[in-house]
């Protein structure tokens, strides 16, 4: 007995940490783990530790077992009991009624605000914003506004102001770039063609009248400088001994170039805007404007000459402009090269231009020089076309360069005056006698203008044919009347440089830039903006939806 | 309470207003609410219907006294009815349970001394069922149960006012140790203690008669 009471006494104390609270608490499955664990090894080791356990979850099922015990009465509430409490709210919810007519009783009864004024608190006091809503969308839009967490609210309106704010910044950014954008897109226009026939321009002006006034300005300007050239090579190639050679051509001159130069005119007054438009004279190109103007005064000067048939003196100053031209500037006009006059009264019509003295060259404009690349290539070409549709004409000039043993442009001028004439025309005639009459009438004013061969030097230093040909786009292979669209803006393009060193720096801009600086700049750009355009939109969203919910956790009356 | 309403502040009013939740309630219990704190008596009643016999069972098991718990229970629904505008969420069965608890205590206090004078008549007396039941039972068994249910009735009572309490909620009304937490405002291992205790005190009252108790119940080495 002592020893069982001493086993057992050895055992509790072994699990003297086992209480009544810790079984109860097992009862109730309110243990941790180890707690568990140690009260589960307890009662299978200690059978005192599990009679204790069994005896608690027992007298735990006998309370459980209890049942409700059932009142013998009720203990509903009646008027006598809480009357006044019950008088009181409905006289608010009455109140509620009347103050809110239309409806939206059933509203504020089914909301904790249309509790409040059920409940009799004084309004003014109590619920001003509950009971006293202020009326109108301001106080909706107010109520609205003010529901919901105000930080999400505000970097959500934040956020979309932004993104409204890149958009508007887009059309900004992109719309100043705009007043270049058409010149780079004529030079990329004008990289991608090969304008180098005169042929070509001319054929443009003559197929597309409808050609702007940029391309026009741009072609006569070209005109020009490819006569002045045209006339500096002729200057450099014909010696002072073939004056009478010369003489000699123009006599026969005298009797066609009327009639070409007529023929010519008509063509190109067809296709030729009108001069002295403020797009072709100072918004496309300034500086083809001298050119263009020098041009329109070269074939009457040139051909006032002939008419005159003094090939030994000059035209008089004025006659010739700023630019002046010699001789050589007769197969230019005939080959359509040059622009004419646009009046057909043919006062202005003159015979051949003045000749220059050996190593004179005449005055010219820098800017036209400059607008010129595109002429000089193609000018072989067109005198040999011409001697080959003319062989009378070759064999005049063949019989001439034998006798004055100087190939030079005389023979040239006259086989290509006979060549590109195609017929007499009643217009040439008349525009011959006007020619013929204003020379005389030029004559008795006409001074021997020898000075202006020291005039004609060029200031600056121009850029010989070499150069020029090196700095030129490959001549075009496709149809010349389907490229000459481009052909004017080499001019326009060469207008924007300010002297003639930067001829190889434009051309070399026209020919890489335009599609890596416009593309990089307008790609990039309009990327970088709508990708934080759709960023903000997307933050604005994010954060409007957060405030959203927000409103309703809080309650959007609230 | 309408006193105490109008004192509050506007603040104060709103605060209350918003905590005023009635999502988490039944539908039926947001309607009789609702229209209860509209002046609808009827709406109320309803939820008295469903409550007051757990109201009286607890309220029994408090003042052991069938007439004070009628009492305790009729002033407990009142003050639940004018008292509704406090309520702010959550379970409405706790918070009228609560009011319930307080009103015993109440009572058990002014009339402490007469529940221990009737509680030797009571036992005695046809109470409102608090014995065990069982249909099954021969005569023997019922007279048995009954005396069974006496003393466990004795038990209970021998216990102090809040081992009483949570024992009652937790074992015999089957709340859970945080609504008897929020029901008697104390906190969880308060009330885990004293229901710890209140079950060692019980089992051990209840071991003074052992032959009424099962046989599980027994001591073994007795």
């Amino acid at each position: 007995m002592f020893r069982s009471r001493e086993k057992y006494r050895m055992k509790s104390f072994q699990y003297s940490q086992i209480t009544d609270e810790l079984l109860s608490a097992y009862l109730d499955d309110d243990l941790a783990r180890h707690e568990r664990e140690l009260v589960e090894a307890a009662v299978a080791a200690d059978a005192k530790i599990a009679w204790r356990l069994e005896s608690l979850r027992q007298t735990v099922q006998l309370l459980s077992n209890l049942p409700y015990l059932a009142p013998k009465r009720s203990f509903l509430l009646d008027e006598s009991m809480v009357g006044d409490i019950t008088a009181a709210r409905r006289q608010a919810t009455a109140r509620r009624r009347n103050q809110a007519p239309g409806g939206t009783v059933s509203a504020a009864m089914s909301t904790p605000t249309g509790t409040a004024t059920a409940i009799g608190i004084p309004p003014a006091t109590a619920t001003p914003d509950a009971t006293a809503q202020p009326p109108g969308w301001q106080a909706r839009w107010r109520a609205f506004w003010q529901g919901g967490n105000p930080m999400l609210r505000n970097l959500a309106t934040a956020s979309l102001v932004l993104a409204i704010f890149v958009a508007g910044a887009e059309s900004l950014l992109i719309q100043p770039s705009s007043p270049a954008s058409p010149a780079l897109v004529v030079m990329q226009q004008e990289s991608a063609s090969a304008p180098a026939s005169s042929d070509s321009v001319a054929a443009e002006m003559e197929s597309d009248s409808t050609a702007g006034d940029e391309t026009a300005a741009a072609d006569m300007a070209m005109d020009t400088l490819a006569v002045e050239e045209n006339e500096e090579d002729s200057a450099d190639a014909m010696p002072e001994a073939s004056v009478q050679s010369q003489a000699a051509s123009e006599e026969m001159l005298e009797d066609e170039m009327p009639e070409e130069a007529a023929g010519e005119e008509i063509a190109l007054a067809r296709a030729m805007p009108p001069l002295g438009t403020p797009d072709t004279l100072e918004n496309v190109a300034p500086n083809a404007e001298a050119g263009t103007l020098e041009a329109d005064m070269a074939p009457l000067a040139a051909e006032e000459a002939i008419a005159e048939g003094d090939v030994a003196e000059e035209a008089p100053e004025d006659d010739i402009g700023e630019g002046g031209f010699g001789d050589a500037d007769a197969p230019q006009l005939l080959h359509g090269q040059a622009p004419t006059m646009s009046g057909g009264d043919g006062t202005g019509m003159g015979g051949g231009g003045s000749d220059d003295p050996p190593g004179a060259i005449p005055p010219t404009n820098p800017a036209a020089l400059m607008a010129s690349p595109a002429i000089t290539e193609d000018l072989p070409v067109e005198e040999e076309t011409s001697a080959e549709a003319a062989p009378a004409a070759r064999a005049a000039m063949v019989e001439t360069a034998e006798e004055e043993e100087e190939p030079a442009t005389e023979a040239r001028i006259t086989a290509d005056v006979e060549s590109a004439n195609p017929a007499t025309t009643a217009q040439a005639e008349i525009d011959q006698a006007a020619i013929t009459q204003a020379a005389k009438d030029e004559s008795d004013g006409a001074e021997a203008d020898v000075t202006d061969s020291d005039i004609a030097e060029p200031e600056s230093p121009e850029p010989t044919q070499g150069e020029r040909v090196a700095i030129l786009p490959d001549p075009p292979t496709s149809d010349p009347v389907e490229e000459s669209a481009d052909a004017p803006v080499d001019v326009a393009a060469d207008d924007s440089v300010s002297g003639p060193d930067a001829d190889e720096n434009v051309a070399a801009d026209i020919a890489e830039d335009p599609a890596a600086d416009a593309g990089a700049d307008a790609a990039s750009t309009p990327d970088l903006l709508t990708w934080l355009q759709w960023s903000f939109m997307a933050i604005a969203a994010s954060f409007g939806l957060l405030w959203w919910r927000s409103r309703d956790a809080t309650g959007r009356d609230s | 309470m309408m006193s105490n309403l109008g004192c509050l502040t506007t603040g104060e009013t709103n605060r209350t207003l918003t905590e005023l939740s009635l999502v988490h309630l039944p539908p039926e219990e947001q309607h009789a609410i609702t229209h209860a704190l509209e002046g609808d008596l009827d709406a109320f009643n309803e939820l008295v219907i469903k409550y007051q016999r757990m109201a009286y069972s607890v309220a029994y098991r408090m003042l052991q006294r069938e007439d004070v718990a009628e009492d305790a229970v009729q002033d407990s629904f009142i003050k639940a009815y004018r008292a509704l505008e406090t309520f702010r969420g959550g379970q409405f069965k706790s918070w009228l349970m609560r009011i319930v608890v307080n009103t015993c205590y109440d009572v058990l206090r002014v009339q402490k001394r007469y529940i221990s004078e009737s509680l030797e008549e009571e036992a005695t007396e046809d109470g409102p069922a608090t014995h065990l039941v069982d249909k099954a039972e021969s005569p023997q068994e019922y007279v048995e149960r009954r005396e069974l249910s006496a003393h466990i009735e004795l038990g209970i009572q021998a216990l102090p006012e809040e081992q009483r309490l949570v024992l009652v909620l937790c074992d015999v009304h089957g709340y859970a140790y945080d609504e008897i937490a929020e029901i008697t405002n104390q906190p969880m291992g308060t009330v885990k203690s004293r229901i710890n205790r209140a079950r060692a005190k019980l089992r051990e009252f209840l071991l003074q008669q052992p032959e009424l108790l099962p046989s599980p119940l027994r001591p073994k080495n007795t």
